[in-house]
């Protein structure tokens, strides 16, 4: 996020005031000449056309640096690189220099966070420790890995509530599950933390993916392949981290493959696909064509939204994460009384 | 068959002495040959004669040391020391953080264990086998991993959704291919454009290939820098969710992807797959293809026109229809952006390399170690020449069970008493010519650039300590 940070800000730089910002942090950039330009020319103006950008001429400045400093680039195929140097166009500098930002940020963090451990921390029990502790403790937050509404979810209920209360993405990976016994790994990573952030326990979570992945390779492989990963998902295994449940962002960014099924529908479903699916919610024509019509517009959140009020009759405050349109369902179809509201933290309900 | 398995202990027990007495034991424990059932292609007790006889640590020890098992000042005798290993025992246990210090080592741990898989990990900063004296939060140093070789992983499974010869775990020559075109893409994008030199291809002994790409600057690489070049290698972004699994955008394409398009995806497609697959023959297969073309119109005239031919049974028809598809789509371009690239992006779903994005991303990922067997297939993880990859026949690489048979049976093809006794064993087999591929392709132009490395770097830390040192 720093490096987004900092990006922006070199990027809204005037080019006098970022080229001094390289000459000032020595930062060892050299544009190119121009016969090496001219050598590779057609190559440059190829990358340009590909991504649909004005095709570079003699005026434009070229860096050549090796590709391991612009990772985003070559990630996206946006640069040509020969031989393992990239030839950065000036308009894309600010990468160059966000990586070099990045990689110094990183390096001082690991460099502190050592410190830290060693030294630091204990001779500023008294002062800097308890701040630092309760930075990442203060904020309780929705990332849903403990829910808000401390409610247990019972599998009885689950085929119920995955039609009534999951989100789109959630919902095709349960009836999927149901319906192939088999998700891969990315599908039970999306469906599991979605599960354990909807309240199922360990014990429950285990017996339910066991009864599906059961029917099609026998309980035996699933407890040796599978029940380590399902344990470490709930912090019990291995470095005991507890895992928080993805939010729309991270879902939205994900690239399922061949063979998956997580992911955002509204981004990664084609048209047909998508309209399928909503059809099968009851949603009518009118309405899918709206939601349709925010996809296109890659108004992804907004789409859900739009799903959840079709669905639920009444209007919700935007869409971040599947948890969060789990709870407000809830809260919709199964109202509380108001005395518990307001001891969240301690109250259970029970599902009906 | 069950005849030379037991001639073997015979032979084997005059020729080692020291082994004799195991051997004995384990003729005690074979069955009576008439009762053996015909020659299967993998055995634990296959296993234990590969790894005593066949299996090259030596070699494989001078690779993964790049150059620090000699004796020049500039050395780290504790590289090697420093990769993890990791073993699968028979009954499916996993043990992780092995390590050696030298081949001798790991030649005594692996006959003793005899492991159904051995994988090799990254490089850490201490011996593995020694990681918890750092785990605790008191001391500065974590254990972490420092280097560790930029690998690939393509299985044939990733194509299942484009391939009709085969499912699952099997294989064939008319889906090979689509690993041939994995080869030739990679291997020369590799090059080309990001410099790397030291490649090695490896059988992954079913269904797939590995790479490992060992220039010191792949093994420095960070995970994010490896995420990047995965994602570069990226193109097919499909699953059954979605009809249109490549997106060519722009008016050109970037330079690497034309380059595999014109060298290799278009004659694959147009020459081998089309017709290996039947891509255009039935309705089920065509439909898949159609779906990628967004005019209803060029669609529903493909669809006329081959849905009541009685040329289906015709295997070439793929390949005339295909022609006939080209027309309609080339007819159609002026109508607008959507159809420009289409042909195209067409041929890279259905040929352009799948990458495992996870093998690759991550310097702590364990990957299966070339030259050992599968325990499923038997087959040995032997190296692939990329240059001659086209020629390359998974159905022909030996079985474990193959090279005790020949190893039984042969004689020396080196004549040379000097040589060792796993050297005249290795020869007797045709694990022979893999090692020498092995060898002349890659270990020694490996060692050779590993050496000068080792030199230049001690060079320039003395330079640099003198410098230190003037007034």
């Amino acid at each position: 996020m720093e490096s987004s940070l900092f990006r922006n800000r070199f990027h809204s730089e005037a080019p006098d005031d970022q080229k001094r910002f390289l000459e000032d942090n020595e930062l060892p950039y050299k544009a190119i000449s121009t016969s090496d330009f001219e050598s590779i020319k057609d190559k440059l103006v190829q990358v340009a056309r590909s991504l649909n950008q004005p095709s570079p001429n003699a005026d434009s400045t070229f860096y050549k640096v090796p590709f391991e400093e612009v990772p985003e680039l070559v990630a996206g195929r946006k640069v040509y690189i020969h031989k393992g140097q990239a030839y950065v166009p000036s308009t894309q500098l600010t990468f160059l220099v966000a990586g070099q930002f990045r990689s110094k940020l990183s390096k001082a963090l690991v460099l502190t966070y050592r410190k830290w451990m060693s030294v630091i921390s204990e001779e500023e029990s008294d002062r800097l420790a308890p701040i630092v502790e309760a930075l990442s403790s203060r904020y309780l937050g929705p990332d849903y890995s403990q829910g808000k509404i401390k409610s247990e979810v019972a599998l009885q209920d689950m085929d119920d509530l995955a039609k009534t209360s999951f989100p789109l993405c959630m919902r095709h990976l349960f009836f999927k599950l149901r319906e192939e016994h088999h998700l891969k790994h990315g599908g039970r990573q999306q469906l599991g933390l979605f599960l354990k952030g909807v309240g199922l326990k360990l014990e429950d979570a285990l017996a339910f993916w066991r009864s599906e992945f059961g029917q099609k390779m026998g309980v035996e492989r699933f407890d040796k392949e599978y029940a380590y990963n399902i344990r470490h998902n709930y912090g019990k295994e291995g470095k005991r981290t507890d895992y928080t449940p993805f939010s729309c962002n991270k879902i939205i960014l994900s690239t399922p493959g061949v063979g998956d099924h997580h992911g955002c529908p509204y981004r990664h479903f084609s048209e047909e696909n998508l309209r399928a699916a909503l059809g099968s919610m009851h949603l009518g024509v009118r309405i899918v064509d709206e939601i349709l019509e925010k996809v296109r517009n890659r108004h992804y959140q907004v789409a859900c939204s739009l799903t959840f009020e079709a669905t639920h009759g009444s209007q919700t405050i935007g869409i971040n994460h599947p948890n969060q349109y789990f709870e407000q369902s809830r809260k919709i179809l199964q109202p509380k009384v108001p005395q518990e509201l307001a001891n969240d933290n301690t109250e259970t309900t029970t599902a009906s | 068959m069950g005849q030379p398995h037991v001639d073997a202990m015979e032979v084997d027990s005059s020729r080692n002495v020291r082994d004799s007495t195991t051997d004995y034991m384990q003729v005690d424990e074979l069955p009576a040959p008439e009762q053996n059932k015909p020659a299967d292609v993998f055995s634990p007790e296959y296993l234990r004669l590969y790894y005593s006889r066949l299996f090259p640590y030596s070699d494989m020890c001078k690779w993964l040391s790049y150059g620090n098992d000699g004796k020049h000042p500039g050395c780290d005798s504790s590289y090697l020391n420093r990769r993890e290993f990791s073993f699968t025992l028979d009954h499916d246990i996993y043990v992780r953080y092995v390590s050696f210090r030298n081949a001798s080592e790991m030649e005594s741990s692996i006959r003793d264990r005899c492991p159904y898989k051995i994988d090799i990990g990254a490089v850490y900063n201490v011996d593995p086998a020694k990681r918890t004296a750092y785990a605790s939060s008191g001391s500065e140093k974590v254990f972490a991993p420092v280097e560790r070789e930029l690998v690939f992983d393509v299985d044939m499974t990733d194509y299942d959704d484009i391939r009709f010869c085969c499912t699952g775990a099997d294989i064939c020559l008319k889906c090979w291919p689509l690993m041939t075109i994995a080869i030739k893409v990679l291997d020369t994008a590799l090059r080309e454009d990001f410099g790397f030199e030291h490649i090695l291809w490896v059988y992954s002994g079913r269904r797939g290939v590995h790479c490992w790409v060992c220039d010191v600057k792949a093994r420095r690489l960070t995970n994010e820098q490896r995420a990047a070049v995965a994602e570069y290698f990226r193109v097919y972004k499909g699953n059954e969710n979605n009809t249109k699994k490549v997106s060519l955008g722009g008016s050109a394409m970037h330079p690497s992807l034309l380059r595999a398009y014109v060298e290799v995806l278009r004659p694959f497609f147009e020459d081998q797959i089309l017709s290996n697959q039947g891509l255009l023959q039935f309705e089920e297969r065509y439909g898949k293809l159609l779906d990628m073309i967004q005019d209803d119109g060029i669609v529903a005239q493909a669809q006329d026109r081959w849905q009541s031919s009685r040329r289906s049974s015709e295997t070439d028809v793929s390949v005339a229809r295909w022609k006939q598809l080209k027309n309609l789509l080339e007819s159609g371009k002026h109508k607008g952006s959507g159809l420009r690239r289409c042909v195209e992006e067409i041929i890279f779903s259905y040929t352009y390399p799948r990458v495992d994005f996870e093998v690759s991303k991550h310097m702590n990922h364990l990957l299966k170690a070339p030259f050992c067997v599968h325990p499923k297939t038997g087959r040995i993880c032997v190296p692939i020449d990329a240059e001659e990859c086209d020629r390359f026949d998974p159905t022909a690489v030996p079985t474990v069970a193959d090279l005790i048979e020949e190893l039984n049976k042969g004689e020396a093809s080196l004549s040379n008493v000097a040589q060792n006794q796993k050297e005249r064993d290795i020869s007797k087999t045709s694990l022979m010519k893999s090692i020498e591929l092995f060898r002349t392709q890659f270990l020694n132009p490996l060692l050779k650039s590993c050496k000068a490395d080792v030199e230049n770097s001690y060079t320039e830390k003395l330079h640099n300590t003198q410098t230190k040192l003037d007034w």
